[in-house]
């Protein structure tokens, strides 16, 4: 059943791949949509099937593989890998129509796009540690082609730097493996027979910072970043899409299924460290932000400030936290992807994206005001505004951190009002202002270009109404993981019951 | 959201403390700053700072129903005056009181809103605002006798200021800007003079809901106390601002506190100078690290590389005497190091 989410898009990478040359960009394209739309609505089916009182792996499918060296094809999804599923395959078909103008190469390009989401779709169910390195590591051969060929002026570099950290990130993780798993004496590299209580705390303390190291790079912590700016900035804003709505995704989600839910123990003594790494990076991609001149890398840089907060709220580890750390991947991810969408409109559009020389975007007729507005609700969305899915998130992240590390959450708060500020800098100087008369000569913005964009404001404004349905897969899991971490928090919002008699 | 977290608030002598502080010098400061603005918006607005100055006051010192009362006429009043003048600029563009006079005869509607407004704004009986002002100052006489002072003066300055407004734009003689202004569409003068009859008939409102107080717990003296700070303050902003008895720009007191009050307390500045300072110098250096540093540590790691290996390239000479050379060096290199700890006897002792 879920080898489907797999297999759907590798077939449909072969068939576009292979395509005859008289197919044209627009049947490929179609046809890869065709198929990323078939795997959304087989994960839509699964999310209505999943069951949600169970905190267990569901839909499990085992195979052996390699059993001398403990590999084997199992898969499996619970509440955290389930609405992350359900992000990849949207932000898929969104990635697919939100290139705009004709690629060159399209059928290595579709097909290319299909593997990537194939192979995240795998590192997201793998319930094999083997399994899950080797998804993790198939994955950078497309994104790093996708960063290489279609690109902008400085790929090559950018394409480099983001393939050698992301593969030394993936031999940590292997490394960290491995280890778990000759030391523990688990006869393979399934999730399900792994046990760390064996491994002495000091071994357990060591390989739990290995895979921190490896899964930093991935989401990136602060100082091991750089390759993110560069990358995201580089990449074509689809691919942008997919780098930072979901790849990066895989960093926390490795962090917490294989950090949080293997070493339970171990993980409050990282905690408070993990805590301040995710603060750290939290203001730092604020304050960079705030520096910049260039929009995308404005928005790269936003997006390491955001992925601090999951940190943070995975390391408090009380059951609000965590929810919060999920509801934060899945926010982060859809307002991410708003963004780039709409900053890559503009920069067809305008042929820059310089803050300088950008100016009155809003201008209702020779200006881009569908974009502009767009572009207000996605910086409101960003910054945490109520009604939206990141006030929703962050809510939830801030409220489940302060019990356990106060002083970091503050800041984390102080760092959402700097998200603001930046916002307001580059909205003022876009959106608003006087239009140059001389430069005012855009391209219409058509509504196949648009649609993507009004899709992700669509659901991002009804999650912000109905936060319930942002969290209901993932309750009883996230409850389930904070369950097996020793010491617990206060999981109520607030106590109200001493003011009920006002 | 303040009135309702009042019993709150009331728990901590420091948070009411606070509450009634902010209260009294926001209402004080406010109504002064809006004496001393030329764009008539703003003073407005800064009158709107000094009513919720005021509410603060009443929250501080727990007068939940007070607030309430005071904000419902208030609410009326000012959105009759915004109306009023919102109407006025539409048609004149500025907003510079210096370049407005002599609308009275051309602008009657939005001039008679006006009156209406700044009005029920203050305490002038039977209007609105009157009420819950007695009330407030009342209570506060009992509680605290200082603020009384604060309510009265902040009664009198906003007297003052919304007659200046007045006599600015309506009286005086036409200038350039004021010659030629009809009244506006009626899409605008409906609204404004349905605010003015309401801002009329929020007495009946106030009495029908019982919120205006019986005519014998009436504390007269306080109310001849406002009327009187009411009448003071328009009969100071017609004396000074209509006609040429008093020189503009008015001068009074030290240039510096008008300076003070012109320009808001300095605050725009002040926030310039500390927190959008510090978030600026702080954004650019760790921008300047993150490119020289951090990504800079990276980049020089892959220079090394890079140069190390173009490096190597020229030992491969093809000369059979370098190959030799550099065998020999490195063989006596790592005979050294073998035989260190004899060498370092021999030498050393």
């Amino acid at each position: 059943m879920l080898s489907t989410l797999i297999w759907l898009p590798i077939i449909g990478a072969v068939i576009v791949g292979f395509a005859p040359e008289s197919w044209g960009e627009t049947r490929l394209r179609q046809l890869a949509a065709i198929a990323a739309s078939a795997t959304l609505v087989w994960t839509l089916w699964l999310l209505s099937q999943f069951n949600l009182q169970a905190n267990t792996f569901q839909f499990e499918q085992y195979l052996a593989w390699a059993e001398p060296i403990g590999l084997s094809y199992s898969l499996g999804v619970d509440g955290l890998s389930l609405p992350l599923l359900v992000l990849s395959s949207l932000l898929t078909i969104i990635a697919l129509y939100s290139i705009g103008e004709k690629v060159s190469r399209p059928r290595l390009y579709y097909a290319l796009i299909l593997l990537a989401n194939a192979a995240i779709a795998g590192a997201l169910m793998a319930e094999n540690l083997l399994l899950f390195v080797l998804f993790y590591e198939v994955e950078l051969i497309p994104f790093y082609l996708l960063i290489g060929i279609w690109g902008g002026e400085k790929r090559g570099y950018a394409s480099i730097k983001f393939l050698l950290y992301t593969a030394v990130s993936g031999l940590l993780i292997l490394a960290a493996f491995l280890g778990m798993v000759w030391l523990s004496g688990s006869p393979s590299f399934d999730l399900a027979q792994l046990n760390t209580t064996g491994i002495s705390q000091r071994s357990q303390l060591i390989l739990l910072t290995v895979l921190l190291v490896g899964f930093a790079i991935k989401i990136p912590l602060v100082p091991l970043h750089t390759w993110l700016p560069d990358a995201y900035v580089e990449a074509s804003p689809a691919i942008t899409i997919l780098l930072g709505g979901i790849l990066a995704k895989l960093g926390t989600y490795g962090l917490i299924r294989y950090g949080l839910q293997l070493f339970p123990e171990t993980w409050g003594l990282i905690a408070p460290g993990l805590a301040i790494l995710g603060t750290a990076s939290v203001l730092y991609g604020a304050f960079s932000a705030i520096a910049q001149k260039d929009i995308k890398r404005m928005v790269a840089y936003s997006s390491i400030g955001h992925m601090g907060y999951i940190l943070v709220a995975a390391a408090a580890g009380t059951e609000l936290s965590v929810l919060g750390a999920l509801a934060q991947m899945l926010s982060h991810g859809l307002i991410l992807a708003l963004l780039f969408h709409l900053v890559g409109i503009i920069e067809r559009k305008a042929g820059t994206r310089d803050l300088d020389v950008l100016n009155g975007l809003m201008n209702p007729i020779r200006g881009l005001p569908l974009t502009s507005a767009l572009l207000i609700l996605a910086g409101m969305a960003s910054a945490g505004i109520p009604g939206l899915v990141g006030f929703v998130a962050e809510y939830l992240v801030f409220q489940g951190s302060f019990p356990v590390f106060p002083l970091a959450t503050i800041l984390c708060i102080i760092a959402s009002g700097l998200t603001a500020v930046y916002f307001v800098i580059l909205l003022n100087r876009t959106c608003f202002g006087k239009l140059d008369n001389r430069l005012a000569y855009y391209p219409q913005v058509r509504t196949t270009e648009m649609l993507p964009a009004l899709v992700l404001t669509a659901i991002v404004v009804f999650l912000g109404l109905q936060p319930n349905w942002l969290i209901r897969w993932s309750e009883p899991t996230t409850n389930g993981l904070v369950a097996t971490i020793p010491v617990n928090a206060p999981s109520e919002i607030c106590d109200f019951t001493g003011l009920a008699g006002e | 959201m303040l009135i309702k977290l009042q019993p709150i608030i009331a728990l901590s002598p420091v948070a009411t403390a606070a509450t009634i502080g902010i209260g009294a010098v926001t209402a004080l400061g406010a109504a002064a700053i809006a004496m001393a603005q030329v764009d008539v918006k703003r003073s407005l607005s800064y009158s709107v700072s000094a009513y919720m100055g005021l509410v603060f006051i009443a929250v501080g010192t727990g007068q939940q129903q007070v607030a309430l009362t005071l904000l419902f006429p208030y609410a009326i009043a000012m959105a009759t005056l915004l109306m009023s003048v919102g109407a006025v600029i539409s048609n004149n563009i500025t907003q510079d009181l210096r370049q407005y006079g002599g609308l009275w005869s051309r602008r009657p509607i939005s001039g008679l809103s006006y009156l209406v407004g700044a009005a029920s704004l203050v305490a002038f009986p039977p209007l609105g605002c009157f009420w819950a002002l007695v009330q407030l100052a009342d209570n506060l006489w009992q509680s605290s006798p200082w603020l009384v002072e604060v309510v009265v003066a902040v009664n009198a300055m906003t007297a003052l200021s919304t007659a200046r407004e007045f006599c600015l734009i309506f009286g005086g003689e036409a200038k350039p800007m004021t010659a030629r202004s009809p009244e506006v569409l009626w899409a605008m003068v409906l609204p404004m003079t349905v605010g003015a009859g309401l801002a009329l008939h929020v007495p009946l409102l106030l009495w029908q809901w019982g919120l205006i107080p019986n005519f014998s717990q009436l504390n007269l003296g306080m109310a001849l106390a406002l009327i009187s700070s009411t009448c003071l303050g328009w009969a100071v902003g017609a004396y000074v601002y209509l006609g040429d008895r008093v020189a503009k720009p008015v001068r009074f007191g030290p240039q510096f506190l008008q300076d003070l009050l012109a320009y808001d307390f300095y605050t725009a500045k002040l926030y310039r100078l500390t927190i959008v300072f510090v978030v600026g110098i702080v954004s650019q250096l760790i921008y300047w690290f993150d490119r020289f540093i951090v990504d800079g540590a990276i980049n020089l790691v892959g220079l090394a590389t890079v140069f190390g290996g173009q490096t190597l390239k020229y030992n491969v000479s093809g000369q059979t005497q370098f190959y030799v050379l550099s065998m020999m060096l490195g063989t006596a290199l790592f005979l050294l190091v073998l035989c260190w700890p004899l060498v370092s006897q021999v030498f050393l002792g």
